[in-house]
């Protein structure tokens, strides 16, 4: 029996949605096809991107931008709604191919992201050049070739994270769609804080975001109390109640309820799981196999000099999802056996996750994986256990 | 001639830059009469602005030479023309951008400006555009690239905390450029030296790069995770400083600002590790030195301890007792433990309040609002239950 689901926006909120908010969609001019029901105010145009940080796909072919010089989050129509052709064999040096793509050597790109839209297969990355911080958003085929995405004209809506162009927010370490609402977490080039945001749907062009944390909070062994900011996330709902799920810098798995939010309020996360010091998250996902579910995350272990957790930097476990069951903050938090590659229980590291730079899903029990090869980066798809 | 075919390729605000066309027929200088017979032609016009926005050119003799590339893919007109890094393998892809034939051109547009610094090759190769033998088309390549600026190479500015003695605990530094910096994957250029130890201190950094807008400040962090007390890094690995221990924060020289230049010289910060700090600012404790009304003289407070240098310059505000904000400077002095403003316009006399976000924060990240780590076996409660501001009154007499 499952007990937790997370939920990315399914037909019955497009129904809901289209219910709520008649008919929004002709008024604003969007497309007809789904994906634009989602966005209100949409624009046509260039967003004019200043930076391209993390990005995820939504439902409908809706690709989310963070903008972290800017401070936005920008959802793009990309319109791109398959069919899906999966990327047919693993793509060697895709670092070399990007950066010739934008007329540099590959040691003068940073790839910042990767997100796979699960209804057409397109690997999109996110990638900035680092002589002249110019960013794109680059698209893998399903022959590994390698294209641009023309922001110059595409449908979008771009929400401010407060306040705006006075804003202190300079990074933007996550962002996802839930069912009902946009979430992005980000940290202030200042204060040692992290602001949780919540955008609820539909998405209005002009605006910004008005929910939204003071401050992150973590409690390490029920004893210190200090602000921690969050690396990696995805939405969680269990039992009526929803959360995000988020791997602090120090990778203890923690989580955060959302519904009592209030823009200012302090936020508490819960400790789920210890994956072991030095490790720095990457990016996370839930999957389910033989009717479990799993929180899947992938980490670099910057203390690597000090002891390795497989062949190489990057590393990668699942958690069953059992113990996001865990109510208050923990005084025990379950601690992953560094010494083991499995256990306690429910808590395994990933073999296919070893090099895992980013991942993202497919569907099902597929990700694609942007994978470190001695210092290049190969593009493949995995199989989950 | 050669003054006439510059002329024709010469358009409103965009300036021709040959700096190389070479005819793959291995001849450099071709007659006039050669160059009418022809049946392409392949330039690069850069904007007279921005040399890094150009456009590849190829010029036929007649539009109908273009009839192939009617409705033609991406993949279909690369064949055809391409522009990539000079020096690279052949099977790698073409920079990205897009193609247009526009009467007898074809034009291709970078998706991206190119790069200073770097040499630029385009190809045309009309083999795939099916025309007939007697037009005696040959390939063709021009090269391109354009020089750094002539300018001086960044510098560091400043970098602030700017005392010698920071407490065991410190979190950041705050670093001025004179230009704005590369971003990305920059901490191979920092290292923390530990002098009484005489030994470099193992990845002390925060990997979370964090730029000011114009890219020109950058807040570094050592590591929250080993700083703060009772969490798994600190408990595992210890603190990154340690009392009494000289350190010395260093910048590689090898770092590049966007103009491409590198910093050219190493950039060294000194500094002791002193105690621990746990405590918070108290506004209560600071000292205000209040001036004479009809003057613009400072109004002068001392924090007695320094505080976060960007912190104070964007939390402390003077306003009238109405609740008018002030406009004016802030200085800072004594290693950021002294803060003073000076109104724009004279002081009038009346009452006033230096107000003061509660996020303000010592060098150690404790806040006016709560210290860095709160001990929940001593508190009864996880946080003051200070506001978002506090105030301080103060009176300008005549």
């Amino acid at each position: 029996m499952i007990r937790s689901q997370i939920r990315q926006m399914g037909v019955g909120v497009v129904a809901l949605i289209l219910l709520l908010t008649g008919g929004m969609a002709v008024d604003a001019g969007v497309t007809k096809d789904g994906a634009s029901k989602y966005l209100k105010n949409v624009q046509k145009g260039n967003p004019n991107l200043k930076s391209v940080g993390k990005i995820t796909f939504g439902p409908g072919g809706l690709l989310v931008v963070a903008d972290p010089a800017k401070a936005t989050i920008t959802v793009i129509d990309t319109h791109d709604l398959g069919p899906m052709k999966k990327l047919t064999k693993k793509v060697p040096n895709i670092d070399v191919a990007v950066a010739a793509s934008m007329g540099v050597k590959p040691e003068q790109i940073t790839i910042a992201d990767m997100a796979v839209n699960s209804q057409s297969g397109k690997v999109y990355l996110s990638v900035v050049r680092k002589t002249d911080r110019q960013p794109a958003i680059l698209v893998i085929d399903a022959a590994g070739k390698v294209k641009n995405f023309d922001l110059s004209e595409v449908d979008y809506i771009q929400v401010a994270l407060p306040g705006g162009k006075n804003s202190k927010i300079r990074n933007i370490t996550g962002v996802a769609l839930a069912d009902d609402r946009l979430l992005a977490a980000a940290q202030s080039n200042e204060e040692f804080a992290n602001k949780i945001y919540s955008i609820p749907l539909p998405l209005t062009h002009g605006t910004s975001a008005d929910i939204y944390s003071a401050e992150t909070y973590h409690v390490a062994h029920r004893r210190w109390e200090t602000k921690a900011p969050i690396q990696s996330f995805v939405p969680y709902s269990n039992k009526g109640k929803n959360y995000i799920v988020g791997a602090f810098a120090c990778t203890p798995i923690a989580k955060f309820p959302l519904d009592e939010l209030q823009s200012g309020s302090k936020v508490k996360g819960t400790s789920i799981v210890e994956l072991g010091s030095g490790n720095r998250p990457l990016d996370m996902l839930t999957y389910e196999s033989d009717g479990k579910e799993w929180l899947l995350t992938n980490t670099f272990r910057f203390h690597w000099k000090k002891s390795m957790y497989g062949p190489s930097k990057w590393w990668g476990v699942r958690v069953n999802m059992d113990y996001l069951d865990a109510e208050n903050t923990n005084e025990e938090a379950a601690r992953r056996n560094v010494k083991q590659k499995q256990g306690p229980d429910g808590i395994e590291i990933v073999d296919q996750l070893s090099g895992a730079v980013h991942i993202d899903k497919l569907q099902k029990k597929e990700i694609v994986v942007l994978r470190d090869n001695e210092g290049h980066l190969d593009l493949e798809i995995s199989q989950l256990p | 001639m050669r003054k006439r075919l510059i002329e024709l390729i010469q358009k409103p605000l965009w300036q021709t830059v040959l700096l190389s066309l070479i005819c793959c027929s291995a001849e450099p200088l071709l007659s006039g009469a050669e160059i009418q017979d022809k049946p392409f032609r392949l330039t690069i016009e850069a904007d007279s602005k921005d040399p890094r926005l150009c456009r590849v050119v190829v010029q036929a003799k007649s539009a109908k030479l273009w009839e192939a590339l009617k409705g033609a893919s991406d993949e279909q007109f690369q064949r055809v023309l391409s522009l990539k890094l000079q020096q690279t393998e052949q099977s790698l892809p073409a920079i990205l951008g897009r193609y247009q034939v526009k009467k007898d051109r074809l034009e291709f547009k970078p998706a991206f400006p190119l790069v200073r610094d770097t040499g630029y090759r385009a190809v045309f190769d009309p083999r795939s555009l099916g025309l007939s033998a007697d037009i005696k088309a040959t390939s063709l390549d021009a090269t391109y690239s354009i020089p750094l600026p002539d300018t001086k190479p960044p510098r560091v500015l400043a970098i602030y905390p700017s005392g010698r003695k920071l407490p065991a605990n410190h979190l950041k530094f705050y670093i001025q450029f004179s230009e704005p910096m590369q971003q990305g994957d920059i901490f191979r250029y920092f290292s923390l030296f530990n002098k009484t130890q005489n030994r470099l201190v193992p990845r002390p950094f925060r990997h979370t790069e964090l730029w000011s807008p114009d890219g020109k400040q950058l807040t570094l962090w050592f590591h929250p995770g080993r700083q703060k007390v009772g969490v798994n890094l600190n408990v595992e690995l210890g603190a990154i400083l340690n009392r009494g221990d000289e350190y010395e924060l260093q910048i590689s020289q090898k770092w590049a600002g966007l103009s491409g230049l590198a910093l050219g010289v190493p950039f060294k910060k000194e500094f002791s590790a002193i105690a621990m700090d746990e405590r918070q600012p108290e506004i209560e404790k600071w000292i205000l030195s209040t001036p004479q009304a009809g003057t613009r003289k400072p109004l002068i407070c001392q924090l007695g301890a320094p505080l976060d240098y960007a912190l104070l310059h964007s939390q402390l505000t003077v306003q009238t007792e109405a609740g008018e904000k002030l406009s004016g400077k802030i200085r800072l002095n004594q290693h950021e433990s002294i803060w003073r403003f000076i109104p724009d316009e004279a002081w009038q006399p009346g009452r006033y309040r230096l107000v003061v976000g509660t996020v303000l924060e010592d060098l150690a990240g404790n806040s006016i609002a709560r210290p860095f780590a709160i001990d929940l076996t001593k508190e009864k409660t996880s946080s003051s239950a200070k506001g978002v501001f506090v105030s301080r009154e103060f009176l300008i007499s005549k």
